[in-house]
């Protein structure tokens, strides 16, 4: 395995630091069917204010680790922390600080109406009745939902559905959002608008655990990133940029690396020097254009 | 299953049933059921339910679903009068009081949002029932959906022939045994989501936006992706 040059934030580690907003260390989940995920090699911490990308193919735990997260499963070996307690045990006292989007939204929205649904938590918080209009109304008109109001669930399309739930778990003010698969059945315009969002909630000192296995989306919403195995094992760690230079680990994880991660790491090769690693294409367009020696 | 296109109905449509307040149908619904349950006479019935069907059909109903959805409790009231001695007059008043009461029902439900309903129950009923009937109405959307994917894949798959009823039996059989497990699964999930968005043993009640206007699903049964 190669390391990542960002090995140093999971060295001698020890146990969570008080930056984490979560950290898991060595968990391991043995399902009654038999399936086991067994998250040891490098400890996973989300830090304050990130946007953490958990990278993986198709059942490499990532879903595991975030129902670790919101205490919905408990591990047989290891340690789970957010805002360092034990999410299993303590839930009730940091739920109100997690906001949750998961992977089949039609599961999670609950409520009659679009409206009360982004309102349900907040009532279950018992937050003060005149808040709850004004904060549904900021952030549906933030997710550009407001003309679904005064739909019923059941009437809105998969993509419609995913900004609805991302509402709902946006409108308590979260300092921990937890997304399972964020740009799943989305069209590029709602992908771009809720894209903006995450962006503009980073710039608010929100911090972000994010699921996906959608590469090409990483250079957009990714501070930090860690890709798993197929087993769940953590085997790269760091930014974005620096992940897409371990091409052969990506591929070994059976994570199809980006085109343009692709395309640079044939040119570093044939050039035999290290080139920056583009995540937009702007920033390709940039380095090609730069001017060179040879 | 019906249950989106009596949601369809019931929040997209503008009749005159649609405008009239859900208190007064409200009203209207107790009074049928309980005439349906004092009267004995088939003709008085078969005159409740003959005028209940003119109401739909001046409402502008699709009389086809209200004919259909009105028939459910047939089968159960049937196979009571099959299975007893009632006589024929209270055989037939047996059937007409179970498709009366249900056709009210029916005109209820595809005239008025399912939210507005629940927050007419909720004053009525304790509030965990209402609690689980609300959960309960939205969980038939998803395993009707469900059923219905069941059942195309197993057309899809060749296997509902009826050259050979037994083995489709058994299919079908087996599918519904799926669709079981899967509704097991998904009261689980739906535990872990309301606990994770701060359920803690009761639905707090909120108040509708200053700016409500009735529930909408201009769109109707809409799923594009």
């Amino acid at each position: 395995m190669e390391s990542s040059p960002h090995e140093h934030r999971h060295a001698l580690r020890g146990g969570p630091h008080p930056n984490d907003v979560a950290y898991v260390s060595c968990m391991k989940h043995f399902y009654e069917d038999g399936a086991s995920v067994e998250m040891c090699g490098l400890d996973f911490c989300a830090h304050k204010g990130e946007r953490t990308v958990l990278l993986g193919p198709n059942g490499a735990g990532k879903s595991t680790l975030l129902g670790h997260l919101l205490g919905l499963l408990r591990p047989q070996e290891g340690t789970v922390r957010v805002f360092g307690l034990d999410p299993t045990r303590q839930w009730p006292a940091i739920r109100e600080r997690i906001g949750v989007v998961l992977q089949n939204v039609d599961q999670q929205l609950i409520m009659p109406t679009v409206y009360d649904d982004i309102a349900f938590s907040l009532r279950q918080y018992h937050r003060p009745p005149d808040t709850i209009e004004p904060a549904v109304s900021r952030v549906a008109k933030l997710l550009g939902i407001e003309a679904l109001l005064h739909r019923t669930p059941q009437s809105l399309s998969g993509g419609e559905k995913r900004r609805v739930a991302l509402a709902g778990a946006l409108a308590i003010g979260p300092e921990l959002l937890i997304l399972d698969e964020p740009f799943e059945g989305l069209d590029s315009i709602a992908r771009k608008t809720v894209v903006d969002v995450l962006r503009r909630l980073k710039d608010q000192g929100v911090s972000m655990v994010m699921s996906t296995h959608d590469i090409d989306s990483i250079g957009e919403i990714a501070d930090y990133c860690y890709v798993l195995s197929s087993g769940g094992e953590i085997v790269l760690a760091g930014a974005p940029g620096e992940i897409f230079e371990h091409v052969d680990v990506l591929r070994e994880s059976h994570i199809h690396p980006p085109i343009l991660a692709e395309l640079f790491s044939e040119l570093s090769r044939r050039m035999k020097k290290p080139l920056p690693m583009p995540l937009t294409i702007p920033q390709a367009v940039e380095e090609l254009m730069k001017p060179r020696s040879e | 299953m019906k249950i989106t296109t009596i949601d369809y109905w019931a929040t997209s449509k503008d009749g005159f049933l649609h405008r009239l307040s859900p208190r007064v149908k409200a009203m209207g619904l107790i009074c049928v059921i309980a005439a349906v349950v004092v009267l004995w006479n088939p003709v008085a019935l078969a005159c409740i339910f003959l005028a209940l069907i003119l109401i739909a059909v001046v409402g502008k109903l699709p009389l086809k679903l209200v004919l259909s959805l009105s028939a459910y409790p047939l089968i159960f009231t049937a196979l009571l009068a099959l299975t007893t001695e009632l006589g024929s007059s209270a055989s037939i008043s047996i059937m007409l009081k179970g498709t009366t009461a249900a056709c009210a029902c029916v005109l209820l439900t595809l005239t008025t949002p399912y939210p507005v309903i629940f927050s007419m129950t909720r004053r009525v009923l304790p509030r965990l029932v209402n609690d689980a009937l609300l959960l309960t109405y939205r969980t038939l959307f998803i395993l009707g959906d469900a059923l219905g994917n069941l059942m195309r894949a197993i057309h899809l798959r060749g296997a509902l022939s009826w050259r050979h009823p037994l083995e489709a039996l058994q299919t079908v059989a087996s599918a519904l045994g799926n669709l079981m497990l899967f509704s097991v699964s998904l009261a689980e999930a739906d535990y872990d989501i309301l606990y994770m968005r701060g359920y803690d043993g009761r639905i707090v009640p909120g108040e509708p936006p200053a700016s409500d206007a009735r529930p909408t699903a201009r769109s109707g049964n809409r799923k594009e992706d």
